[in-house]
């Protein structure tokens, strides 16, 4: 399911990022990965709510089902903008739904459930972890800034015809 | 702004892009061989070559590359071929941010580590097998997107990167793999499971990877 979704997100990526036949050969292999993907991921999100699921894992799997669908509809219609976004959804809605049917748990234990890590036992002192905050505090929108202008350099889509002959390879 | 990128998708590059007016000092500014959009070999003179004129022009076509496939043992013809081109098309998408997304996975091993030691002590001793296949992967995968421009040869590039869906898709296997068991609180069992995974016949280890 994974290794759908994320071959789903790629194709659609490919499909933003160019021109031409590319654009078109990217839009329909994500029509039909994508179409795969909603099958599997249907059976193991539901699976997994079933297992060991809660409310609010409840809520994040309908989130991710409800992305997945509208960024296959998305594709469908050409537009690939929205469709990356709602396939960018879906992969963190399928994460969160992961963690939080985990928790507290971060770790269970087959053995012996009072041996499981949680989220409690398994974390560091509360001055590492303030450390810790307040240096991600500050780097982490710093990086996400500098990271988003790498992005906004390369933001224009490519074709075939750009890459001069020399280059192609 | 942003929506309207979102909805419309980003808009084609255009040669005006290719053709920046900026100038320092008066004089035009040189682009180098890391340039905004070749990012093979001997971009510079791509680059050149492609902003004098249309792209298509006659004069940036094979037959002018030729003394550098004749002097590095290359067919002419490979170099116009549109398997090469729409090949370079892809790695030039994810080429520039490649670097920077790897990155936030490392990072995310790292923050583990520092926010919940006891939780990545067991994961990445419990999940051992899985997670060096990851690394693996990842370093075979990210490896001929910096070295196929290398060298001209058809043989080095295929070596290199024509096994790009063959590299790309193990990363997600084990993910998934790892994922569901450590939900599923199977982790004692997992390391065995990757071993027999591993060494077991071709057919089993289709199979399971088929089912994650």
């Amino acid at each position: 399911m994974t290794l759908t979704l994320f071959t789903f997100h790629g194709t659609v990526f490919t499909a933003l990022k160019t021109v031409g036949d590319i654009r078109m050969r990217a839009r329909k292999l994500a029509l039909q990965v994508g179409l795969v993907t909603a099958v599997l991921a249907l059976i193991f999100l539901i699976w997994t709510q079933v297992d060991s699921g809660d409310g609010k894992s409840l809520v994040a799997m309908i989130v991710a089902v409800v992305a997945l669908v509208a960024a296959l509809a998305a594709i469908q219609v050409g537009r690939e903008g929205w469709s990356f976004a709602f396939s960018g959804v879906t992969i963190v809605a399928a994460v969160a739904m992961l963690f939080l049917s985990l928790f507290p748990n971060v770790m269970p234990s087959s053995l012996n459930a009072d041996w499981s890590l949680t989220v409690t036992n398994a974390s560091s002192s509360p001055y590492t972890l303030k450390i810790m905050t307040w240096c991600a505090g500050i780097a982490t929108p710093i990086v996400l800034l500098y990271q988003g202008w790498t992005y906004w350099v390369f933001r224009k889509r490519i074709g075939t015809r750009h890459i001069a002959a020399e280059a192609a390879h | 702004m942003l929506v309207k990128y979102v909805k419309a998708g980003p808009p084609e590059l255009t040669e005006a892009d290719l053709n920046p007016p900026t100038k320092i000092g008066g004089a035009p500014v040189t682009p180098t061989s890391d340039g905004l959009l070749l990012l093979g070999r001997g971009a510079a003179q791509s680059w050149n070559c492609t902003t004098s004129g249309s792209y298509s022009s006659p004069s940036c076509g094979p037959a002018t590359s030729s003394w550098r496939a004749s002097t590095r043992g290359r067919h002419p013809h490979q170099a116009a071929g549109p398997g090469p081109h729409r090949k370079r098309v892809l790695i030039n998408t994810i080429g520039p941010v490649w670097d920077g997304n790897e990155v936030w996975l490392l990072t995310a091993g790292g923050a583990t580590f520092a926010a919940f030691p006891e939780w990545y002590a067991t994961l990445f001793s419990g999940f051992y097998m899985a997670l060096l296949i990851i690394l693996v992967c990842l370093i075979v995968r990210a490896s001929p997107s910096s070295n196929r421009a290398k060298r001209p040869e058809e043989n080095w590039q295929a070596q290199l990167g024509d096994g790009d869906l063959l590299d790309l898709a193990p990363p997600r296997v084990p993910v998934g793999r790892g994922l569901r068991q450590h939900r599923a609180g199977r982790e004692d069992r997992q390391e065995l499971r990757v071993r027999r995974q591993l060494l077991g016949p071709a057919s089993t280890r289709t199979r399971s990877s088929a089912a994650w």
